[in-house]
C-alpha cells in the first residue's frame, strides 16, 4: 500500500479514535496519550496491513491492545482484572424496573456519557464498539480478542446497565423537576 | 415455551434487527408472556437506539495538536535508513580529489565561522534547513493552527506563527523544534513551490548581523517582530529572500 495514502487514511480516522480513547481512559490527557501511542505502532507496524482489508478495525485493535499494555505497564489492568468476574456475574436484568422513554430520550448527553463511564470497562468498550462505531459482531471480537458470543453477551448487558443507569438518572430529574428543579435549564 | 436461557442469546441480536425471521418469531413468542425478556429487549433498543441518536455529541474532536503529534510520530516510527558505503572505484578517484579540495575551501570558510558569531548562526541554521527538510518535511502540507499548538504543547513555544497565504505560494509542510542554542528556536518549513523556505524563530535578545548571514550557498534575511529574531533561508538569491522576508514580517505583524 502506498505510504502517503496509508498514513492519510489513518490520521483521518483520529477523531473517531480519540473518542474512544477517552470512553477507554476516561481522562483527556491519558486519551491523547493512547491516541498518539497507538499511531506510533500502527506507523511501526503499516508493513503488516494488508491493502484493502479493514483499515479501521485495524486501527481499533492497535487502540484496544495499546491500552491493555498501557495499563499492564502501570500496575493494573481493569479490564483483565474485571473481565472474569464480570462475565460470570449474575444477570440482574431480570430486577423490576420501570423504563420511562420518555425521560430516557431527554437525557443529555453529558449523563450518557457518565452513564457509559460508569460501566464496567468490558461492557463499555462492547456496547461503544457497536453502537457509536457501528462495527459487527466479528470485527468487535477481532478487536477485543474474544469470542463472538462473549462480545454479545457484553453489549446485551451493557445496553442494559446503561439503559437501567438512565432511567435512574431520569427518575431524578423528573423529581427534581416536580419540585421546581432545573430540569428545563439542563434539557438539550 | 423455551426458556430465557434460549432465548436470551437471540434478544441482542432482534435488538440489532439482525436476527432471522425466525429468531424474531422465537424472542416474539418467549417475550409476550415473559415480562423480564421483555423488559431486557425494551432496554436493548431503548440503549442502542439511543447511542446512535446521540453519536454525535458523543464522538469528540481530537484537540488539534493531537492530530499534528499523530502526523509526527511517523518519523519516531520510521528505520533508520542505512546506506551501504560503496567502495571507491578507480574511476572515483577524481571526484574525491574534487571533493577534498571542496572541503579544504569550506574549512577556511568555517573559520570565518567561528569568529563570527552571526555567521556561525547562520551556518547552523543552514545545516539545519538541509537537515530538517530532507527527515521531516511533510508533502501534504500542515495547519498553522495545529503546527503552533503542537509546537506549544511540546516545546513551550508560545508563538504566532505566519500563515502560508496563497498570494505569496507558500506552504507550511513541516515544524519543530531546532536544537541549536539549547533548543530556544521554532524551526517551521515552507515550500514555495519547488523551493524550501526555513523561518526560524530565535529568543529574544539574539542579534544578527544581515551581512553575514549568506552562507553555505543559502541566503538569509533577519528581522524582528513581536520581541523576537525571525530569520528566512532558502537556496535562492537574496533579493528573492527579502521579499520573503517582507512577505513574512507583513503576515507576523
Amino acid at each position: 500500500m502506498d505510504t502517503a495514502l496509508f498514513e492519510q487514511d489513518a490520521l483521518a480516522l483520529v477523531d473517531r479514535l480519540y473518542a474512544a480513547a477517552l470512553r477507554l481512559t476516561r481522562n483527556e490527557a491519558d486519551a491523547q496519550d493512547l491516541v498518539q501511542d497507538t499511531y506510533l505502532r500502527a506507523f511501526r507496524s503499516s508493513g503488516q496491513f494488508e491493502p484493502g482489508t479493514n483499515l479501521r478495525g485495524w486501527m481499533f485493535t492497535i487502540l484496544h491492545n495499546t491500552f491493555l499494555n498501557q495499563r499492564r505497564d502501570r500496575g493494573r489492568s481493569p479490564i483483565d482484572a474485571d473481565s472474569e468476574a464480570v462475565e460470570q456475574a449474575p444477570d440482574d436484568r431480570h430486577a423490576s424496573a420501570n423504563p420511562e422513554e420518555l425521560l430516557l430520550r431527554e437525557s443529555l448527553d453529558a449523563d450518557l456519557r457518565a452513564a457509559l463511564d460508569s460501566l464496567p470497562p468490558t461492557y463499555r468498550e462492547a456496547v461503544w464498539l457497536r453502537d457509536v462505531e457501528q462495527f459487527s459482531y466479528d470485527e468487535i471480537a477481532g478487536i477485543v480478542g474474544v469470542p463472538i458470543g462473549t462480545v454479545m453477551s457484553r453489549i446485551s448487558r451493557g445496553r442494559r446497565a446503561l439503559y437501567d443507569d438512565l432511567v435512574t438518572r431520569s427518575g431524578e430529574y423528573a423529581r427534581r423537576a416536580g419540585a421546581g428543579g432545573e430540569i428545563g435549564a439542563r434539557r438539550v | 415455551m423455551e426458556t430465557c436461557r434460549e432465548i436470551s442469546p437471540l434478544t441482542t441480536r432482534v435488538a440489532d434487527n439482525e436476527a432471522t425471521a425466525a429468531e424474531r418469531g422465537r424472542v416474539d413468542d418467549h417475550v409476550r408472556d415473559c415480562a423480564p425478556c421483555r423488559r431486557q429487549l425494551h432496554a436493548e433498543r431503548g440503549a442502542r437506539q439511543l447511542l446512535r441518536e446521540r453519536e454525535a455529541g458523543l464522538v469528540a474532536h481530537a484537540p488539534l495538536g493531537l492530530r499534528a503529534r499523530c502526523a509526527a510520530t511517523r518519523v519516531q516510527a520510521a528505520p533508520p535508513v542505512r546506506r551501504p558505503i560503496p567502495l571507491l572505484s578507480r574511476a572515483a578517484w577524481p571526484i574525491a580529489l574534487a571533493a577534498t579540495l571542496v572541503l579544504a575551501v569550506a574549512g577556511s570558510a568555517f573559520y570565518g565561522l567561528f569568529v563570527n558569531p552571526s555567521r556561525a548562526v547562520a551556518a547552523q541554521l543552514a545545516l539545519d534547513h538541509l537537515k530538517c527538510f530532507t527527515l521531516f518535511e511533510d508533502p501534504a502540507g500542515l495547519s498553522p493552527a495545529d503546527v503552533q499548538a503542537a509546537l506549544k504543547a511540546r516545546h513551550g513555544f508560545d508563538i504566532t506563527l505566519p500563515a502560508g497565504r496563497a498570494a505569496e505560494g507558500l506552504r507550511l509542510v513541516g515544524g519543530r523544534r531546532c536544537l541549536y542554542l539549547d533548543g530556544s528556536i521554532a524551526h517551521l518549513l515552507y515550500r514555495k513551490g519547488a523551493v524550501r523556505v526555513s523561518l526560524f524563530v530565535l529568543p529574544t535578545g539574539e542579534k544578527l548581523s544581515q551581512t553575514d548571514l549568506d552562507v553555505l550557498g543559502h541566503s538569509a534575511v533577519a528581522f524582528t517582530r513581536a520581541g523576537r529574531t525571525w530569520v528566512v533561508l532558502a537556496r535562492a538569491p537574496h533579493a528573492e529572500m527579502e521579499a520573503l522576508a517582507s512577505a513574512f514580517s507583513a503576515i507576523a505583524d
